[in-house]
């Protein structure tokens, strides 16, 4: 499995998602989930494929990251049509996983198949899976806010509804203690310190306060715009961490994180 | 404030914001009359007894807090969303300040600029583990089997942090300058003090392996982005418009004086070198040559292309390296394989692999350890663990069907 191949998966998975959304919104349940599932194995297919060719994991840079990032949401997108019924969840899911899967279309960042002595740690693939599939949750609960926010509904989001967006702020944020720990440990046995205020580090505690902010505010918080803002502004963060310290001055050749 | 925000910030807050901006004083005050924080300013076994007194306290103050009502007030839902509020705020500036200890601007009359040594950090870290600490101890008190991964996760996170802020005065981290067949017994810290180890360590052999050459095409000293993996003869590639042949491939050559060609050379500071083909797509232009990514003995070679372009190959990428150490120490000699990500461990110390002759590359004779000595390290790895099997659970049983079955 070669990069130049990666159009065709891409069109396919792409197709199917479409076609999935569409079915979705005609309420055919089962045609949905089936081409849904459809796109989302043959982008996996493709990752699996691009692992053995690489004889490395495809985790290290940002395009690798943003497959697997795309690949996340379509399985969150069908997972959360599965289990709450939404009709548009699998539309906004294959959106999102189109606009990550162009973008690594425009600009691929997968060239090598060289892994630098520090990223053979037994932690790299769940660290890095770990992550995207928080980061992928996060995307979906931050669109489910969105959408919530700012739809015409003069009684707001109801119980049901903002019990989904905790939800999935609940399980995400159990992925990024998780993705976080495991990076701790890493970097323990790789230079002796589970925590260097790296950059990357530092806004990824950032995400992780802020998403844990969201959590203990729940229960007591009523004010559904300010929720809905803490969650923008949470992926915002999260948004920082994964890809923008690269832009950011203040980190500029600072971090030792490669993606 | 309308009531909108008074929804969000209700009175409680205010108060515990207005405790967050007195230690943000209190740091402040700190930051200018003692300067910055010493992480040493406490080692064992004072750590030890701090560390235990802070727990005691701590469940004492749960213990009382029916007859002593304020405590409840320490770590109620306000307290805890205005200490992770005001670590969140600190973070921020974390991120978006630089961290190079320049003492310019508000952020470095602040401390901002190595805020990990910064009074009011550590002061709001210390807050943050207070109110979690307290809630913990609760936690624990009143027990509910339902909850117990979030008690754990709590007991974990706090346990990090203390062990974390204790324990800093403890961490000893050293470099080695390990020369092949040397004994060395001291090593250097960051800050440039000698100190001298438990133990002894003496280099047996560094291995250093390499990933296959690569060539990539040079325009205005710009490498390509797209380049041709050289793993043994005659492969065949295409590289830009041009198809690239290697005629001879040589993993230790190199070239003596007023010759052209490279020839097989076992020796030290040898050279990747291949004899290589380039023919244009599209015209019938080729050119043939050797190019060579060189060592510290020898040059590298490009191999100038018709169209003004150079054929290059970098220097080979690490895939691995190794040291192979005998340490002689209270216990007798013991051997070890160190590598990136598998550190040595002696007692209370790991040696790590760092780094090596850069230079010399493969030829190497040098490797640069570093020797780390943490007392805490089993308590926190523990804690750690701990964090990952809480977090494991709160993902299967995080998903609620409504918020009162959460409540």
């Amino acid at each position: 499995m070669s990069w130049d191949t990666f159009l065709y998966y891409a069109l396919a998975a792409g197709i199917c998602w479409c076609l999935g959304a569409l079915a979705a919104f005609r309420k055919k349940r089962t045609v949905a989930v089936v081409l849904s599932g459809c796109g989302s194995a043959v982008f996996f297919l493709f990752i699996i494929g691009m692992w053995i060719s690489l004889e490395r994991p495809p985790l290290r840079t940002m395009g690798e990251t943003r497959l697997w990032y795309s690949f996340f949401l379509s399985i969150i997108g069908l997972f959360l049509y599965v289990r709450c019924k939404y009709n548009w969840v699998l539309g906004f899911s294959a959106v999102m996983s189109l606009v990550f899967l162009l973008v690594n279309l425009l600009k691929p960042e997968i060239h090598s198949q060289t892994l630098m002595p520090a990223l053979q740690s037994v932690w790299f693939v769940p660290h890095v899976i770990v992550y995207m599939f928080s980061y992928a949750l996060m995307g979906a609960v931050t669109l489910f806010a969105v959408f919530l926010w700012f739809r015409k509904h003069p009684a707001g989001a109801s119980a049901k509804e903002m019990t989904v967006c905790d939800n999935l702020v609940r399980v995400g944020w159990a992925f990024l203690s998780l993705g976080m720990t495991m990076g701790a440990l890493w970097a323990k046995e790789a230079w002796g310190d589970y925590w260097s205020w790296d950059p990357k580090e530092t806004w990824a505690l950032a995400t992780w306060l802020a998403y844990l902010m969201y959590l203990h505010l729940r229960p007591s918080c009523k004010n559904q715009h300010f929720l809905f803002a803490w969650l923008i502004f949470s992926f915002i963060l999260l948004q920082m961490c994964w890809w923008g310290i690269n832009y950011l001055p203040s980190a500029q050749g600072t971090s030792i994180h490669v993606y | 404030m309308d009531d909108g925000m008074m929804m969000v910030f209700p009175k409680r807050y205010q108060q515990v914001m207005a405790r967050c901006a007195w230690l943000f004083l209190a740091g402040t005050v700190l930051q200018r009359g003692a300067g910055e924080v010493d992480p040493a300013f406490v080692s064992y076994p004072w750590n030890l007894c701090l560390a235990v007194g802070y727990v005691f306290l701590l469940m004492l103050l749960v213990f009382k807090e029916k007859r002593w009502r304020w405590v409840q007030h320490l770590y109620d839902r306000p307290s805890f969303m205005a200490s992770v509020a005001s670590l969140l705020i600190l973070c921020l500036c974390f991120g978006l300040v630089r961290q190079d200890g320049s003492e310019e601007g508000l952020a470095g009359w602040l401390g901002f600029t190595r805020m990990s040594s910064s009074w009011i950090f550590v002061l709001f870290l210390i807050h943050f583990m207070t109110v979690l600490g307290l809630q913990t101890v609760s936690d624990i008190r009143r027990w509910r089997h339902r909850k117990w991964p979030v008690t754990v996760m709590h007991l974990a996170f706090f346990i990090v942090l203390l062990s974390a802020l204790a324990g800093s005065g403890d961490k000893l981290r050293v470099s080695v300058n390990a020369l092949s067949g040397s004994p060395v017994s001291h090593g250097i810290t960051p800050s440039g003090r000698v100190v001298e180890l438990p133990f002894a360590l003496v280099l047996k052999h560094f291995t250093l392996e390499e990933y296959p050459p690569k060539i990539h095409r040079m325009v205005d000293g710009t490498l390509s982005s797209d380049f041709v993996v050289l793993d043994g003869d005659e492969h065949l590639d295409g590289l830009d418009n041009w198809q690239i042949e290697c005629l001879e491939y040589l993993d230790m050559a190199g070239i003596l004086p007023g010759e052209e060609d490279y020839r097989p050379m076992n020796h030290v500071g040898a050279a990747t070198s291949a004899r290589i083909r380039a023919r244009h797509i599209g015209k019938d232009t080729w050119t043939e040559g050797w190019v060579s990514c060189g060592s510290y003995l020898f040059d590298g070679c490009t191999l100038p292309l018709p169209d003004g372009s150079e054929l290059v190959m970098p220097r080979r990428e690490v895939k691995s390296y190794l040291s192979q150490i005998e340490v002689l120490g209270e216990d007798g000699v013991a051997c070890y394989d160190v590598r990136v990500n598998h550190p040595a461990g002696i007692g209370t110390w790991k040696i790590y692999q760092s780094g090596y002759d850069s230079a010399r590359g493969r030829w190497s004779t040098t490797s640069l350890l570093e020797c780390v000595r943490d007392g805490w390290y089993t308590g926190v790895h523990i804690a750690l663990w701990m964090i990952l099997a809480a977090g494991v659970v709160l993902l299967f049983s995080g998903w609620k069907k409504n918020r009162e079955e959460e409540e």
